[in-house]
């Protein structure tokens, strides 16, 4: 299985490197990851809701050219589909039988993703009702990603 | 009336990142309340009678950022100033006063940890009407 993270900006927090270090490393043993950091837009609270759609079309475009053609598309989304990390685990191996080897992971930017990328998704994850920092979402899912890895590895 | 905040956990934190997360978000909070970590494997004995508790549990309700923080700010509005969060998922949800589900999927006590300083600073944040990233 190879994955890729398609995430928005450079992580700021060193505790938020080392974190995603962590998970990376111990990934390598399951699968291919890789993490895509496309650049941001700068965002002030200033922003008119046309600015920051602007915003959001402009990470929206260069998270598209990231995204592979042949790859199944997880858009992480608060109004997404909320699943237990059993049914995590087992949605990712149902991808894996229908014969497709990538898996593209998107984590919007600050102010979220593009209505374009949330329809061309694939799926709409939601992990929780609770809005978290993006950058704290890449430390996230990374973690739950190989808690999967860990489950499938436990009952294949 | 300062909030007073305890964060009573079972796990120890056992990773690097997640101790620098909670003192840089401890910090942060200094501003608005008292927060205190406390690990221990017996929660009971830390709870007082006047404790508001607060237990995050997988079972538990599922609410925006936004309304925990008008919760938190109700609570401060009615009195309330000692609030525990129990991170604990042995703890009896009947002696529990609110329960709090931050995600149906398993995380990590380390990252749990992390994801609710996280979640408390932006809520007081949202409290005081101040900017914060998502």
């Amino acid at each position: 299985m190879n994955i890729r993270v398609i995430a928005v900006g450079k992580i700021k927090e060193r505790y938020l490197r080392q974190g995603i270090e962590i998970y990376l490393k111990s990934l390598g043993r399951f699968c291919d990851v890789e993490i895509i950091e496309v650049a941001d837009e700068k965002a002030p609270e200033s922003l008119s809701s046309a600015q920051e759609a602007m915003v959001k079309s402009k990470e929206g475009q260069r998270i598209k050219s990231a995204i592979r053609s042949d790859s199944y598309v997880i858009a992480l989304a608060i109004e997404g589909q909320a699943l237990s990390s059993q049914a995590f685990a087992k949605k990712l191996r149902a991808i894996k039988v229908t014969g497709r080897e990538n898996i593209d992971f998107i984590i919007g930017g600050s102010l979220g993703l593009d209505d374009e990328i949330l329809r061309k998704a694939d799926y709409l994850l939601s992990f929780s009702k609770l809005t978290f920092p993006h950058q704290l979402m890449r430390l996230i899912l990374l973690e739950q990603i190989h808690r999967a890895m860990q489950i499938r590895c436990i009952n294949q | 009336m300062t909030m007073r905040l305890r964060i009573i956990t079972t796990e120890k934190i056992q990773n690097k990142f997640a101790k620098e997360a909670v003192a840089e978000y401890s910090k942060r909070l200094n501003k608005y309340c008292k927060i205190e970590l406390k690990t221990t494997k017996s929660v009971d004995k830390e709870i007082r009678e006047r404790d508001y508790v607060i237990k995050i549990d997988k079972e538990g309700q599922s609410i925006s950022s936004e309304q925990l923080a008008g919760r938190l700010s109700l609570l401060g509005v009615s009195g309330t100033s000692d609030i525990v969060v129990v991170l604990d998922d042995g703890y009896d949800t009947a002696k529990s006063d609110f329960n709090l589900n931050i995600s149906i999927m398993d995380i990590n006590s380390d990252l749990m940890l992390v994801i609710l300083y996280e979640q408390i600073y932006r809520a007081f944040r949202i409290i005081h009407n101040e900017p914060y990233h998502k």
